[in-house]
Order: structure tokens, then C-alpha cells, then sequence
């Protein structure tokens, strides 16, 4: 395993190229529109001080390279500004955003990924007879509604009519604060349900289809003859042959999905009332709140950044055969 | 000698036109016996078919009687129980036919924990067989992965997988032709030690003729999935008798005028 | 003879859902293209809100009206208009910018291929809802013409992509060579022999990018940050719908449909097309 720590040192510096050059990007398309965004993008009645503190705190009044410099070393040392439409600091608000999204996100995620590992497995396994091909048809068509409609479906049919499911928002306001500890977790995972179920339908036959197409290229491989040749049931020869050299794809995805749900997962936010990253966005976009956006757009992209390098390390883990490809 | 294996109308069709067409043959336990043809004859699909590792797509008809029982008509279960431990396979392509993210000690003990051997036993059962095989400092290579051996190890590591359990039939296809003819002059007399230590018998499917009157007592030359002659190696090398083995064998250069 | 040119097609149709799925996309466009003369009512138009906002669907107002007492269906119809040529600017867009950075960078290869990949797949790391957010927060006042432009300029990587590896795949090709080494210039070279071989591709690629387009406008119009209210686009229609509790259900279920029986008919013809494009699978029949 020598080969491997000169590829992990590339691959960070790579990770940090790419987290250098977004950034960049990012300030320069901020920079680009004209004037003052605190004028033009706030509310009307802020106050002159608020005004002048937000000039100083990017340095508004100073030289582009000097006013980069700031941008960089607020972000890195913490301070996002503050959130004019929320009246507290901006990395307050993230940080809440961020739990919440988190709450969500991560259960969805899983339980899709695992899911889709699942099925598209049997698919491959079964390819050619009618239920796997059927559930390809069904597959082509739970991706092509959007998510938003998706949402609101599964919102109308288990919240509205049935009634299985709270209609919205991460709590009960009425009663949540009234409740014990376990109340409010219970609260908490009653209208956790309907949303990270959705998000999990749509994972799952997102990455499915990836997964799908590497199980059908490893099951033909000759060394899967041999393990069936020394006798291994099919259990094992998929445990232990097929999975561990199919599984490349679904973890690469991963990293990238992962991290770009928390800004992606917008719409389900929005029509379930989940005050996660994706909802305060939408809220701060439309509220002109331009520090608070700013922050969003930054932390996510760097998200994402660090999210496809960790995927790719974990594959290296997996397959040691990668290192040679790079 | 008994007869260990007895082969009867063997039909395999993947479509309209049959791949192997009626083929009937015995082998004797201990017997090492060649199927000899060029490639498109439907050697090695009779070999894959006597293990029944040919797809859903192939349709095979017949009988194949190994140890007293029918290989075409036992049910899965006795099917698995039977491969790699009374009859084994080694595959061409040592390259291909091994797992690559796995290491190549676990894939041999792979074979002795599925039929019931423990963890432990199945890795020590491992090591020694790579030692048997010729393999310097098995301890360490059998933690290496498939790539990082050469292809005459490779290969050695899957005589390992097929001999572990000291099957009775052992099918050959074509071990050597992916090999320099040097290490294909090594892994030719291992295989013939190995066999001669457990009374294994071979079926040795290739279209090297050399290897043929190297290694087998006996030999059947098929083509266009039928077998058109047998005889013991000597009279057909001396005197075939059908038109088509005396075209191989006229094909093969002469050294000498 | 018919008999047999009928047979091609079915073969190179691959099956009865392709046919339909070409046959509504072919009806959308139309109705797209015909919306000022099929339309029954002018979409904008407010004939009475006090009575006449949210009517279920009736004799006078097929699909209902909406709670400004616009005309449900004339809306959808003139929303077909925007969802639909929002996502054939946008594509045409990403097409064009994409081709010319692949092609560019696939053949010149060196340096300018590697720092054009790297661009990309930084580019490509980040999603595009949230380039798009971002973007319509530094441009409030976007048009509808500016959305489609941005939504153009932030599709073009995926695009670029795809021509890349097409061109750099053909570049080696011998004939290509044999061309250079008889002194044809390289835009001559792109132009004859290297782009055509990429169409094919980019054809999928085009296909499945309206595919990924229209869901895109329509939830950024559903965020209300896309398409603005007065301008119909089927995303923007179900912005109303979402309160359950008003009982319409009309106005979600004719845009939703609309949209995603758009979709589906592309994705089925997207996926039809990269079956007969990708050799592998041409092999295999």
C-alpha cells in the first residue's frame, strides 16, 4: 500500500485546485453585477448603519484584489456576515439550515442509496425477464417527474387526503415545545417521514440506473465463472465477487449526490416547509437577503468539492486496482 | 480402471444450429484424455457443459454420468456441492478468470470454505497448495493481488483452486495457450505431479497438438461439434485415421524435412 | 418494397412507446407554435376575480380558472409557449457553446484540453439549481429570454463534455490524419470530418438536456424564481395549486401532467436514441 499515499496527496491537491478555481468563480460573478448589492438587493428600510458595516465588513470601498482577500479570510476564519432578513449573524442561520438539512438529507440519502444498490442489483440479475424490464419502465418514469411535482404528489396523497403524514414543516408549532425529549424527537420523525421517503424514491432511481449498468458489466466477467466453478452459491458469489467490483460507480455518485442535495433537495424543501439550506436559500433569494445567500452558495460549493474528493478516496480504498489508473 | 466419467449424445444448442452435436466419450479415473480441435469445434463448450456452467440461453441435452450419477439431471444444490471439490476447472485466462480486488489466498480458500472447511483451515489449506504449486514464499504471495503477479503464477494459483480438494476430474481448458512456452513446459509437468499424487484424471481441451503428445495417454479430435476420431495418442499421431486429424497434423511445422 | 421500408422503421423505432412518445412531443410543439389561435381566451386576461377565480372546470373554462379568473387552458397553452421555446433557446444555447469548447478542446489537445477539463469538471461539481438560484438572486429582473440565455451558458459544460471525448476519439481516427498530412486546414478538418462524427452524440446529449431543462424552469418558476407572474409557464401555473387547502385541484394537475408527460416523451426518445448510438449495445442485437 505504498502507492497510496502520493495518490491521496494528488488528489487533495486536486480537490483544492477545484475548491480554489469555484471559489474564484463564485466571487468574480458576484462582483460582475454593477453597483452596490446591498442597495439594490435589500430591503428598503435598512438602516445606515447597517449599510456601512456591511461595506466594511467586504471592503466595498477598496481594490478588487484587496476586496478578495477579505472575502477569502471572512469565510475562512468564520464570519459570513450578517443576515438582514433574519436579524442574526449569518453563520447562525447556516448552522441551523444546515442540522435541519442534515436531518433530512441524510436518512434520505441512505436509505435511497441502499435501496438503489438493491435494485439495481436484481435488475441485472434478472435483466431480460419482464419484471426487471418492467421496473426499467417504471424507473424512466419516476425520473422524469420533477421533483417539486413528485413532492407535492406524495404531500396531497399521504398528508392532504390520507392523512398518514403531518402536512408540513419540520415540527408541530402548536405543540412542540410542550412536549418531553422523546415527544419532540417523535415529533420530529413524524414529519421527517413523508419528505426523506420522497427524496429516498428519487435517489434510489437515480443511482440505481449506474448501479444497474456495472453489475451488468462485472456479471459477465470471467472471474465470476471461476467462483461459480468452485462451487459458491449465488449468495456469495454476489457478496463477494460481484458487489465489491460493482460498487465503483454508486460510491462516485455518491459523492457527488450527497453533498449537492443540500442545496439540490430545494423543492422538497419548499413544498414540505423544511426549514433546511434549500428553503432559506429561496427565502433569502427572494428576500433580497445577499449576504446570506452568498454564504449558502459558498459553503455548498465547497460541500460538494470536499464530498467528491472523500467519495474518491473511499473508492481507492475499495478497489486497490484504481491507484494504477491514475 | 473404472470408468469415472461416461458421456452420451451430448447436444449443446445456443440457437437454430448446435454448438455440440451428439458427443460420446468415457474417461477412466486417472486417465488424462485430450479434446483436441482448432477453436470454433465445440471443445470447450462440452467442457463447460459437463460442469454446467453454460447460461440459461443454452440449451443442452444428453447424459453425462460422473461417479454413478447424471450431471444433467441433479438438482443445483448437488450440482455446487460436486464443483471444485469432485470435479474443477481451470480457465484459460488466469488474467480475467481471477477476482481483481481480492487476494489471491483468499480466492483458493474460497473453494475449501464453501464446501464446509473453517475460516482458518480453508487459508492454512491456501498457503500449502500455493507451496505445492511452486510458488517461493507462499505465506506472502497468497496475500498478493491478482495483479501483482505474472502470468505463469496466475496460473499456478488457479491449478491451485482446481486440485485443493483433490477432485477426480480435472477439466483443462486450454491452461497453457496464454503462456510463454517456457513457463508452459513448467505449468505442464505440475499439472502432471499433481495429478499422479491424487489419482486425478484429466480432460485436456486444446488445439496444441505439441502439448497433446506431451501429456495424454488418449485423444478425441473434434470439429464442427462431433468427435471424429479417438485413439491412444500413439496410433493417432502414427496412424490417424481420418481425414481431418491428418490435416492437423500436417499442419503443425516440421523441424526436420 | 413498402413492406420493407416499413420494417426499418419499426426497427429503427424500437417499439410502439417511441411512436408515442414522438407523437406528443410533435402535438406539444404545435400547440406551442399555434397558441394564439388555438387559445380560447387571452392568458392575461382577468374577466371578473370576485366570481369567477377558481372555477372548477366547466362548459365555458375546460381546465378551470385560476384565482385571478384567468382561463386555465389558455394559460397552459400559452405556457407550452414559454416552457417549451425557454428549453429550445437554452439547449440551442448549450449546444452551440458546448460543440465549440469540446471540439476545441478534443482536437487541440496539450494543455488547452487539460485546462479546459479541469474547467469543466470544476464547473460541472457544482448543481445547477444552485448556480441558478444564485444567479437569479444577482439578477432580480431577469426576463424570460435572460432565463433561457442563463439557463443556456450554465448547460453548456455537460455538452462539452460529450463533443470532447466524440472529437478527441475521431481525431485519432487514420482518415483524420491522412487529411492533415494532405494539408487541409484544422477548421476544415473539424468542420468535414471530425464534427460529423460527433452528431450523433450530441444528439443524445441534446436530447436528454431539454429533458433535464424543462423540470429545471419549471421549479425555479414553482420557487417563484423563475418565469414571473404575469407570463404563464407550467411551473409557475402550480404555484397556486400547492395550498391543498383551497380545493383546486385543477390548477395543479393539468400543468403537472403537461410537464411530465413532456418529459417522459423525451426521456423515452432520448433513451431510444442512445441504444441506436451506442455501439456496444448495436453489436449485441
Amino acid at each position: 500500500m505504498t502507492r497510496l499515499r502520493p495518490f491521496l496527496l494528488a488528489r487533495a491537491g486536486h480537490a483544492l485546485t477545484v475548491l480554489v478555481v469555484i471559489v474564484t468563480l463564485v466571487f468574480v460573478l458576484f462582483r460582475l453585477t454593477p453597483g452596490d448589492p446591498f442597495l439594490a438587493r435589500s430591503q428598503e428600510h435598512a438602516t445606515e448603519e447597517e449599510h456601512a458595516a456591511f461595506r466594511a465588513r467586504w471592503g466595498y470601498d477598496r481594490p478588487i484584489a484587496v476586496q478578495y482577500v477579505k472575502w477569502v479570510g471572512n469565510f475562512v476564519s468564520g464570519d459570513f456576515g450578517w443576515s438582514h432578513s433574519a436579524q442574526r449573524p449569518v453563520r447562525e442561520v447556516l448552522a441551523t439550515a444546515f442540522v435541519n438539512s442534515t436531518l433530512l438529507m441524510i436518512p434520505a440519502f441512505v436509505l435511497g442509496w441502499l435501496g438503489a444498490v438493491a435494485l439495481g442489483t436484481w435488475q441485472a440479475f434478472r435483466q431480460g425477464r419482464w419484471l426487471a424490464r418492467a421496473s426499467e419502465t417504471v424507473a424512466i418514469g419516476v425520473l422524469s417527474i420533477p421533483d417539486f411535482v413528485m413532492a407535492l404528489a406524495a404531500l396531497w396523497v399521504f398528508a392532504f387526503r390520507l392523512r398518514l403524514a403531518p402536512s408540513g414543516g419540520m415540527v408541530d408549532v402548536a405543540l412542540h415545545d410542550s412536549l418531553t425529549l422523546a415527544g419532540r424527537t417523535a415529533d420530529v420523525v413524524a414529519h421527517l417521514a413523508l419528505p426523506a421517503l420522497t427524496l429516498a424514491v428519487v435517489v434510489m432511481f437515480a443511482v440505481s440506473r449506474y448501479h444497474r449498468a456495472a453489475v451488468l458489466g462485472v456479471l459477465h466477467e470471467d472471474y465470476v465463472r471461476t467462483a461459480r466453478a468452485s462451487g459458491a452459491a449465488e449468495s456469495d458469489v454476489v457478496r463477494r465477487h460481484v458487489l465489491p467490483n460493482a460498487l465503483g460507480p454508486a460510491i462516485a455518485v455518491a459523492g457527488i449526490l450527497l453533498p449537492g442535495m443540500f442545496a439540490g433537495g430545494v423543492f422538497v424543501e419548499k413544498v414540505f416547509a423544511w426549514p433546511g439550506m434549500g428553503r432559506t436559500l429561496v427565502d433569502a433569494v427572494l428576500g433580497r437577503d445577499f449576504e446570506l445567500v452568498q454564504a449558502i452558495v459558498v459553503v455548498s460549493t465547497v460541500a460538494i468539492a470536499l464530498g467528491s474528493a472523500l467519495a474518491d478516496i473511499v473508492a481507492v480504498t475499495f478497489n486497490p486496482r484504481v491507484q494504477l489508473d491514475t | 480402471m473404472t470408468t469415472l466419467l461416461d458421456v452420451q449424445g451430448l447436444r449443446v444448442s445456443f440457437g437454430p444450429r448446435p454448438a455440440v452435436n451428439g458427443v460420446s466419450f468415457a474417461i477412466a479415473s486417472g486417465e488424462t484424455v485430450a479434446l483436441v480441435g482448432e477453436s470454433g469445434s465445440g471443445k470447450t463448450t462440452t467442457g463447460y457443459a459437463l460442469m454446467r456452467l453454460l447460461g440459461d440461453n443454452a440449451l443442452v441435452q444428453g447424459t453425462a454420468v460422473f461417479e454413478g450419477r447424471d450431471l444433467f439431471t441433479l438438482p443445483e444444490a448437488e450440482m455446487r456441492s460436486l464443483r471444485g471439490r469432485r470435479m474443477s476447472i481451470v480457465f484459460q485466462e488466469p488474467a480475467t478468470a481471477l477476482n481483481p480486488v481480492m487476494r489471491v489466498g483468499d480466492q483458493i480458500a474460497e473453494v475449501a470454505r464453501v464446501h464446509g472447511e473453517s475460516e482458518k483451515a480453508a487459508r492454512e489449506m491456501a498457503v500449502a497448495m500455493l507451496e505445492r504449486t511452486g510458488i517461493a514464499d507462499p505465506a506472502r504471495r497468497a496475500r498478493a493481488y491478482p495483479h501483482e503477479l505474472s502470468g505463469g503464477m496466475r496460473q499456478r494459483v488457479m491449478i491451485a483452486m482446481a486440485l485443493l480438494l483433490k477432485p477426480a476430474l480435472v477439466i483443462a481448458d486450454e491452461p497453457t495457450s496464454a503462456l510463454d512456452v517456457t513457463v508452459q513446459a513448467q505449468i505442464l509437468a505440475l499439472l502432471g505431479e499433481l495429478k499422479r499424487e491424487s489419482n486425478t484424471a484429466i480432460l485436456f481441451i486444446t488445439h496444441d497438438l505439441g502439448v497433446v503428445a506431451q501429456t495424454c495417454s488418449r485423444a478425441m479430435v473434434m470439429r464442427a461439434g462431433e468427435i471424429v476420431e479417438s485413439a491412444d495418442v500413439e496410433t493417432l499421431f502414427s496412424a490417424p485415421s481420418h481425414e481431418y486429424t491428418r490435416e492437423l497434423l500436417a499442419a503443425v511445422p516440421r523441424l526436420s524435412p | 418494397m413498402i413492406a420493407g421500408q416499413a420494417e426499418r422503421a419499426r426497427r429503427t423505432l424500437g417499439g410502439p412507446a417511441v411512436y408515442a412518445a414522438l407523437a406528443v412531443i410533435a402535438l406539444f410543439v404545435l400547440v406551442a407554435l399555434l397558441a394564439p389561435v388555438i387559445a380560447p381566451h387571452d392568458p392575461f386576461a382577468q374577466p371578473d376575480a370576485a366570481t369567477q377565480a377558481n372555477l372548477a372546470p366547466s362548459g365555458a373554462h375546460l381546465l378551470g380558472t385560476d384565482r385571478y379568473s384567468r382561463d386555465v387552458l389558455s394559460r397552459l397553452v400559452f405556457g407550452a409557449r414559454v416552457s417549451l421555446g425557454i428549453a429550445a433557446l437554452a439547449v440551442g444555447i448549450a449546444m452551440t457553446l458546448g460543440t465549440a469548447v469540446g471540439a476545441l478542446a478534443g482536437y487541440a489537445g496539450g494543455w488547452t484540453d487539460r485546462l479546459v477539463t479541469r474547467t469543466v469538471d470544476a464547473i460541472l461539481s457544482v448543481p445547477r439549481v444552485l448556480v441558478l438560484i444564485f444567479i437569479v438572486a444577482a439578477f432580480p429582473h431577469l426576463s424570460v429570454f435572460g432565463l433561457a440565455i442563463m439557463l443556456g451558458l450554465t448547460g453548456w459544460p455537460a455538452m462539452a463534455k460529450v463533443v470532447r471525448a466524440q472529437v478527441r476519439e475521431t481525431a485519432a481516427m487514420d482518415y483524420v490524419l491522412a487529411a492533415r498530412a494532405l494539408g487541409v486546414r484544422p477548421l476544415g478538418i473539424l468542420t468535414r470530418h471530425v464534427l460529423p462524427a460527433a452528431v450523433p452524440q450530441i444528439l443524445v446529449a441534446a436530447t436528454l438536456a431539454v429533458a433535464t431543462v424543462i423540470p429545471l424552469e419549471a421549479g425555479l418558476s414553482f420557487l417563484g424564481l423563475g418565469v414571473r407572474q404575469p407570463t404563464p409557464s407550467w411551473g409557475n401555473m402550480m404555484l397556486d395549486g400547492a395550498d391543498f387547502g383551497a380545493h383546486t385541484w385543477w390548477l395543479l394537475v393539468f400543468p403537472g401532467m403537461a410537464i411530465v408527460i413532456t418529459v417522459l416523451s423525451i426521456n423515452v426518445i432520448g433513451e431510444r436514441l442512445r441504444e441506436m448510438v451506442d455501439p456496444r449495445v448495436r453489436a449485441s442485437r
